[in-house]
């Protein structure tokens, strides 16, 4: 079974479906080895409609080389990825940071919202994950 | 054997639980066509930077269908945002470091 991502701006991403009983639209998270799990950021929070007033259970905050960010839990998601078999469909406990827009600057809340969501290593461990720059192309394989 | 029969307790029933299921054909016409609005704007982002430097655009079935220097506003622009396309067309891109 392999999932086929995709390079945008040079950078590997992996579109994501994203569903739960309140929310479904479309996330391109790009892949982060480094980061420990999977994170949706505010820009795309907004797109699929999250507000910090609809995810009700708090998780750890996370950092990252700007700092810390809160993070907000919205449980009982399905992650679906199309393969070149079945649709991949991974349940998930998703979290959404949510940077202080009200409290940072013009500049600054401009250049967070350029931030994309990423595929963390919660879900990547799950593959062997092919990624080759000079081609442009990314492959999540499992058997 | 048909006393033990009347006095079972009645089975409870299952709710059927099937094995999760894939994306419908409008969730896979909705990533498809989202996949090829992203591959566009890449494609495309030399062009779109003569017209809507420094904006956010909001791309559907590869056209430009909105364009904001405010991505909060750009939302209220589009039908269905959780499945547009967005994107900031800047000459001078994030450098990042995540």
């Amino acid at each position: 079974m392999t999932i086929r991502g995709s390079f945008f701006a040079g950078a590997p991403y992996v579109n994501v479906k994203v569903r739960t009983d309140g929310v479904a639209g479309v996330d391109p998270m790009l892949v982060d080895t480094g980061a420990f799990c999977t994170l949706v950021l505010d820009r795309d929070a907004k797109a699929l409609g999250l507000s910090p007033h609809s995810l009700s259970s708090a998780s750890p905050s996370v950092i990252g080389v700007g700092g810390s960010v809160k993070c907000l839990l919205l449980p009982g998601v399905e992650l679906v990825m199309k393969s070149d078999q079945e649709d991949e469909v991974i349940p998930h406990n998703l979290s959404v940071a949510c940077h202080d827009l009200a409290h940072a600057s013009p500049a600054e809340q401009h250049r967070i919202m350029q931030l994309p969501s990423l595929l963390g290593r919660d879900i990547l461990k799950r593959y062997s994950v092919t990624c080759d720059f000079v081609k442009e192309t990314l492959l999540l394989a499992r058997d | 054997m048909q006393k033990q029969a009347l006095t079972r307790k009645p089975r409870r029933r299952q709710p059927s639980r099937q094995a999760p299921p894939g994306m419908t054909s409008k969730e896979r016409h909705d990533l498809l066509r989202f996949e090829k609005d992203r591959v566009w704007v890449d494609r495309h982002r030399s062009s779109l930077l003569n017209r809507y430097a420094e904006r956010w655009i909001a791309v559907w079935d590869c056209r430009v269908i909105a364009s904001d220097r405010d991505f909060d506003r750009l939302l209220q622009k589009v039908p269905d945002p959780p499945h547009t396309c967005f994107e900031f067309i800047t000459r001078q891109p994030l450098e990042m470091v995540l």
